[in-house]
């Protein structure tokens, strides 16, 4: 259990940073955790200078529910993935933003489809790897439930299979998913993909 | 429940994902503090989905992170809890070091202004000790003088005795033919009335010629200048008008004394 949460070798001063109102752990959570945040609020409002104000406003919901983060209820990018996702759904409700999967427009969920499975696969050697090793069906079904925010009966309706076929290889899919990452080496994809972040945002 | 079947069910993913209730998130919560097995599942889940998301990761424009600190500054959001009261702390702290350092400024202010004051007065002190101390030199040169005069060989005291005025009436004139030069030392004489003065006088051998008037002596000059007259034989004072008179009016002579 502390194996895995020991990973990432910033998580647990950051979290003591965050829970001591350090700004600084405002910093360090955006170096290494922005661009998988800005790419999950991304998905669900389509437009950049949507998704920048709402990344801030997440960063600032971050700051201030920071107490309320349990440690022992999951890890901390999950609590703040969770944060993000809520904000961009948020924003599309309260702006004239309309989230078009959820509002019945399939094209504009194929379109969701299009931008995370082709654009990352590009640029990121890792993320092509792991993509290339997962079915179909996997990935799909993870994409919808993560970064599309559908709950399971809406991916069953758009993927026209039964409720209880999504929740089955919903569950398949992210034990594929933690094979895959498992076999390929995962603390070094990470670690090279947080550099690669890194450099890519700070520009060395 | 059998934990197998129930991590197998697919909710520990749901709840990873944020999908379930309130009060589903709350079972698996406690099947996790219950069972490390759960605990264990859940973990591995997320740290999967975590990774996915980071190799899905997508930098977010230039500037959102400062404008993310800005906000937070601007909200005064930062000085919130624990670092925010140390924060104001340091403040309050710097704010009192502050009045303190402005309080020590003015009291320093004060007291230089006290002490400037202070030097102003000493040297105003100072120059009246030098000015007293100048005329007190000018005094004791005067007076050296006079005493040298006085001692003088060449220089004679002809002591000017009552002549039955004032019985007590007595002055003594210092003459010096070679130097050209008198002086007169009053020993007593009465106090003049505010019109009348007490003037010298030479009998010489054609007639009495006035040496000048003068006052009754001040304290610390005892001896007076009057004007020479060559060839005296005799010297007489005597009250007149205040100004002096051309002849002496005999009838007030106080003193007369001859030349030895």
């Amino acid at each position: 259990m502390t194996d895995t949460r020991k990973k990432l070798p910033p998580h647990q001063d950051i979290l003591r940073l965050l829970q001591e109102q350090d700004q600084r752990a405002i910093t360090l959570l955006y170096e290494y955790y922005s661009p998988a945040l800005y790419n999950i609020i991304l998905q669900l409002v389509q437009v950049e200078a949507v998704a920048e104000e709402a990344l801030q406003d997440a960063f600032l919901k971050i700051w201030e529910k920071a107490e309320q983060y349990d440690p022992e209820k999951g890890r901390l990018f999950t609590w703040m993935a969770r944060i993000c996702r809520n904000t961009a759904i948020d924003t599309l409700r309260s702006g004239q933003f309309k989230k078009g999967s959820k509002t019945g427009a399939l094209p504009d969920s194929v379109n969701n489809d299009e931008i995370l499975s082709q654009e990352p696969e590009e640029t990121d050697p890792g993320l092509r790897k792991v993509v290339s090793k997962m079915d179909e069906q996997s990935r799909k079904i993870i994409d919808l439930l993560f970064f599309q925010d559908y709950t399971q009966s809406e991916a069953s309706e758009y993927l026209g299979i039964p409720l209880g076929t999504v929740k089955s290889r919903s569950r398949k899919a992210i034990q594929s998913l933690r094979n895959i990452l498992k076999d390929e080496g995962l603390v070094s994809f990470l670690l090279f993909s947080l550099i690669e972040t890194l450099r890519i945002h700070l520009g060395y | 429940m059998d934990i197998k079947t129930y991590i197998a069910s697919g909710i520990l993913e749901q709840y990873v994902l944020g999908k379930l209730t309130p009060q589903e998130e709350a079972e698996v919560e406690k099947y996790a503090k219950q069972h490390p097995e759960v605990r264990q599942e859940l973990d591995a889940i997320e740290l999967a989905l975590e990774e996915y998301a980071l190799l899905h990761g997508k930098p977010p424009p230039p500037g959102v992170l400062s404008a993310i600190l800005q906000r937070l500054h601007a909200e005064e959001k930062l000085p919130a809890k624990p670092s925010g009261r140390r924060l104001r702390i340091l403040g309050y702290a710097a704010g009192l070091l502050l009045a303190g350092a402005i309080a020590g400024l003015l009291a320093l202010y004060q007291i230089n202004r006290q002490q400037s004051a202070e030097i102003t007065a000493l040297n105003q002190q100072a120059a009246l000790a030098l000015q007293s101390c100048d005329s007190i030199q000018i005094a004791a040169q005067r007076l050296e003088n006079l005493l040298d005069f006085v001692r003088q060989p060449s220089t004679q005291a002809v002591v000017m005795e009552a002549t039955g005025l004032a019985a007590d009436a007595v002055a003594t004139v210092f003459y010096n033919p070679e130097t050209q030069r008198s002086l007169i030392g009053v020993g007593q004489l009465p106090a003049p009335a505010q019109d009348k003065q007490y003037q010298l006088w030479a009998i010489t051998e054609s007639g009495a010629v006035s040496m000048g008037v003068f006052e009754l002596p001040e304290k610390g000059r005892p001896l007076q200048e009057v004007s020479f007259v060559d060839g005296a034989q005799a010297f007489a004072v005597t009250l007149e008008n205040r100004g002096g008179s051309p002849v002496p009016t005999l009838g007030q002579m106080y003193v007369m004394g001859e030349r030895g």
